[in-house]
């Protein structure tokens, strides 16, 4: 538990300081983003994490059916 | 796979959402003008579009001012580029608001207008102007858009974060979801005695709370761009934030008793509790007062006024396939809490 807590809490203030960096700019800066196509990488990013998310829960999902199987043999 | 159909189906819908709430472009709008003040006499204004196409439809384009009744049309008009445009205006005497609304119209982006865009200085301002004053015929008949494209609508203070819509709601109604189910288990587990539900209405509750989590989160973004604070003293917000507060008790109550059967009685009657308490914090008491947050204290939700048709097509498949993945990884917890009860009892058989 206090595992997760931490790898959460990392992942917390990383997240909080990359968007207060992007807010931090001038309102130019999704402009900027735009227009040099650097916007289309974030998005990218956004959708790969996203897709890994579903991917995991899709290996989770069949490795716990497997172990529900082998389960009701045991039985 | 025919009884997992429902988990394709939320995957599915939470990447179209997410490609379409990401990509699809915001319909065009005013960013910004400059200056923000006028004065009686000539006034020379620049204009800053958004996602505009002053340049493509400078033929049919015209500019005006709202002042109450009276329209104010420019003398002198020359597009910069597809974002920028200069208008000279020559601001009369006497007005009869204290702040004038700018439009915009050509073909190319239809017409697009900024509310309150200039504040009136050191003019009079009267309660109605005569009606020669008035000036409405320097309009002429606005120009239709071309083809209109799917976009999101451009709102002067929220501008791009419109699209945090799509995860920020679905992130507090899967919260909600999960926390009902978890207390429809807690209710099960009284009436049953059956550990399994105590352990279903744990792992709903982590579950939800992870999706309070990520609400909170983008909320506070979201704050922090149109309010400028990453939090503000709202009774929606704190009332929020005190819902998950009173969830965080409810792990600390179970984890604080030792005898299991004894933690889960307290567990299950305090998760009924906790969830009237988050509805009572999260729903009742936010809409009895004034508030800045949508849907509260008078402010629209989902209303016409602030969510568009294109909004909705992307908005309700978001939240139909984020509330499949919360029970998705609520059923996950659920069968994994089964697996390792029953090996612990195969252990001590």
């Amino acid at each position: 538990m206090l595992k997760h807590l931490r790898q959460f809490f990392v992942l917390f203030i990383a997240y909080l300081m990359t968007v207060s960096s992007a807010l931090g700019q001038d309102r130019g800066f999704e402009d900027v983003m735009m227009d040099s196509g650097k916007l289309n990488v974030v998005f990218a990013v956004v959708v790969m994490l996203i897709v890994v998310m579903i991917g995991f829960l899709v290996y989770l999902d069949r490795r716990v059916s497997r172990m529900e199987r082998q389960e009701k043999i045991k039985k | 796979m025919a009884r997992n159909w429902w988990k394709v189906l939320s995957a599915l819908l939470v990447l179209t959402t997410l490609v379409i709430g990401l990509k699809a472009p915001l319909a065009p709008g005013i960013a910004e003008v400059s200056p923000e003040r006028l004065a009686y006499g000539v006034n020379s204004v620049t204009v800053t579009g958004y996602n505009t196409r002053f340049a493509e439809g400078e033929e049919d384009l015209q500019v005006w001012l709202s002042n109450g009744t009276q329209l104010i049309c420019p003398y002198e008009l020359s597009v910069v580029n597809d974002r920028e445009l200069r208008a000279t205006f020559s601001i009369p005497e006497k007005t009869e608001d204290a702040f004038f609304d700018l439009y915009v119209n050509n073909s190319k982006d239809g017409t697009v207008m900024l509310e309150s865009a200039f504040m009136q200085k050191d003019l009079t301002v009267v309660a109605s102007l005569p009606e020669n004053e008035r000036n409405p015929s320097c309009v002429r008949k606005p120009a239709v858009t071309e083809a209109a494209e799917f976009n999101f609508p451009n709102q002067s203070i929220l501008n791009e974060t419109i699209r945090n819509l799509f995860f920020h709601v679905p992130a507090w109604f899967t919260m909600m979801l999960l926390m009902g189910f978890s207390l429809a288990y807690s209710i099960l587990y009284l009436r049953r005695s059956d550990m399994a539900y105590d352990a279903k209405a744990s792992d709903a509750a982590t579950v939800g709370l992870v999706f309070a989590a990520a609400g909170l989160a983008t909320g506070s973004v979201w704050a922090r761009f149109t309010w400028g604070a990453w939090w503000v003293s709202d009774p929606r917000l704190n009332g929020a934030a005190l819902g998950v507060l009173v969830y965080l008790a409810y792990f600390v109550l179970k984890s604080s008793v030792n005898d299991s059967e004894k933690a889960a009685a307290l567990g299950a009657v305090y998760n009924i509790f906790a969830f009237v308490m988050m509805m009572l914090f999260i729903m009742v008491l936010p809409r009895m007062t004034d508030s800045l947050h949508p849907g509260v204290g008078g402010n629209p939700a989902f209303s016409q006024y602030d969510l568009d048709d294109n909004m909705r097509m992307i908005f309700y498949p978001a939240v139909i396939g984020w509330m499949g993945i919360g029970v998705w990884i609520m059923q996950l917890m659920n069968r994994t809490s089964a697996l390792k009860r029953a090996k612990i009892l195969r252990e001590y058989a």
